[in-house]
């Protein structure tokens, strides 16, 4: 007997299915994060692979707690949906579509976050934060073009190449290396932001041994502020501080 | 301002505010980007970007993952350019005292603003269990309604963020607007200064966060040569 075929996803539908995937947070709530998000932005295509009268216990195993990276989120659905489409066909299937879900949600949001929100988005803001106070008024669009450019591929490319490869798809972001990517970009952060420290300052037209102790304080003062930023202390509080000190210190040297 | 300005504040604040967390996040959410465009639309695109450059660094690092709830740094920024608009006509030879004023109540006033997305977050719990419920009774199409009920929560949680920030520093303001010159007379220190210190504070934020290897050295490194060629430049 032939090996059933499971039902295809066109692409018009892949597409679909990562369009769904923006609006995985619109309910994100307490109780199960995702979970609502996650189980409508599947209902269509499972409403192609089972029954209505069958449709309603699927959608339960998807109806509980699930969080994971905004971005990637499209990777894990196409690949949940590949792997369900064999299952309601009756193919053999390693993992539960529902179950792979739930074993991959975490580690891609650990890898997802650390890239995007922490890497990738900090660089950019930074960058633009630089160029808007170097003068460059289209600094904002640039901050949107350029964050959304990498992420409109993970997010349309992403969900075909789940869908094409199923379970394989942890493997390759794996293999992607995307944690040293993060961290490369973090350094990188850490760079732009002494550049955007000295565009900042640059610009007082003051004589040398002015500037120099000018630079140094500016210096001592981000390095206080990051002790005491690490040490708990709000971040209005250090603003408030930083401002009453700089203009007293500045009342006092007139 | 008039009834046109007010509903396009409206919408802005809303779209950005479903950006932050409800949808697609394209960083239209970024104080930054709903500054500048909120200047843009109210003319008062100059003020509105150093408004902009002012907040975007200050809580770049408080990622929004999982339950973590970071100040309303899009409410606040918005909030602080309409803050400009109704009150630069009032102080046109104090502006920089009325930007780093309405810099620093914004500052306060996000960390209040965050309690409306926390709100939203609550309120969804219940669109969650009534979807749940109607689940279990075989009714799944009510999956949909209730999941894109979500996004009209978040939407009045950010126009209740942005309405409660704009009201409170216009109470505010519209009291210290008596005190302004003495206000300038203790901060006499130069305003483009004083704005100056918002992102450098942001830096040092952002720094905290970051902890990787040789941290203040790259920093430290990275501001005397850019501030070299700068010079030579």
């Amino acid at each position: 007997m032939s090996e059933p075929v499971p039902v295809a996803v066109s692409k018009w539908g892949l597409l679909r299915l990562a369009l769904r995937c923006l609006f995985v947070q619109s309910s994100w709530n307490y109780r199960q994060f995702q979970g609502l998000g996650w189980c409508v932005a599947l209902l269509p295509e499972l409403r192609e692979f089972y029954p209505s009268d069958k449709l309603a216990a699927v959608l339960s195993k998807y109806l509980r707690y699930f969080n994971t990276n905004t971005f990637f989120v499209s990777s894990v659905a196409g690949a949940t949906i590949a792997i369900e489409a064999k299952h309601s066909q009756g193919c053999d299937v390693p993992i539960e579509a529902h179950q792979y879900a739930d074993a991959v949600m975490a580690p891609v949001a650990a890898v997802g976050d650390a890239l995007f929100w922490g890497g990738y988005r900090s660089l950019i803001c930074c960058f633009a934060v630089a160029l808007a106070a170097y003068g460059f008024w289209w600094a904002p669009i640039l901050l949107v073009v350029l964050f959304n450019l990498p992420v409109v591929v993970v997010r349309i490319c992403g969900v075909w190449i789940g869908y094409n490869h199923g379970a394989a798809v942890i493997g390759m972001v794996q293999r992607a290396h995307l944690a040293d990517v993060a961290l490369v970009l973090k350094r990188a952060t850490v760079v732009l932001l002494g550049a955007v420290c000295a565009v900042l300052v640059h610009g007082a037209h003051l004589p040398l041994g002015w500037a120099m102790a000018t630079n140094a304080l500016v210096v001592a003062i981000v390095l206080a502020a990051v002790f005491c930023l690490r040490k708990g202390v709000p971040t209005a509080i250090v603003l408030c501080t930083v401002i009453v000190s700089v203009t007293t210190l500045s009342k006092l040297l007139m | 301002m008039n009834l046109a300005n007010w509903l396009m504040v409206a919408a802005v604040s809303t779209v950005a505010g479903l950006d932050r967390t409800a949808m697609a996040s394209v960083m239209l959410a970024r104080p930054l980007v709903c500054a500048a465009l909120m200047g843009y639309l109210l003319d008062i695109f100059v003020p509105a970007l150093q408004l902009g450059i002012m907040l975007e660094l200050l809580w770049l690092m408080r990622l929004p993952v999982g339950a973590a709830v970071a100040p309303d740094d899009t409410q606040a920024a918005i909030g602080a350019v309409v803050l400009i608009k109704l009150f630069a006509v009032h102080l046109p030879e104090h502006h920089w005292e009325l930007v780093v004023s309405v810099g620093l109540l914004v500052v306060v006033f996000a960390e209040i603003g965050k309690c409306f997305d926390v709100w939203a977050r609550h309120i969804n719990e219940r669109l969650f269990l009534h979807a749940q419920r109607n689940l279990e009774r075989g009714c799944w199409r009510s999956l949909v309604a209730n999941h894109y009920c979500g996004l009209l929560v978040f939407a009045v949680a950010s126009l209740a963020s942005s309405g409660f920030i704009i009201a409170s520093g216009n109470f505010i303001l519209n009291i210290g607007l008596g005190y302004i010159d003495e206000i300038a007379f203790l901060f006499p220190v130069d305003g483009r200064m004083l704005a100056a210190i918002f992102p450098i504070t942001g830096i040092a934020a952002t720094l905290a966060v970051i902890r990787g290897r040789h941290t203040v050295a790259l920093f430290v490194a990275s501001f005397a040569v850019t501030y070299a060629i700068l010079e030579i430049v």
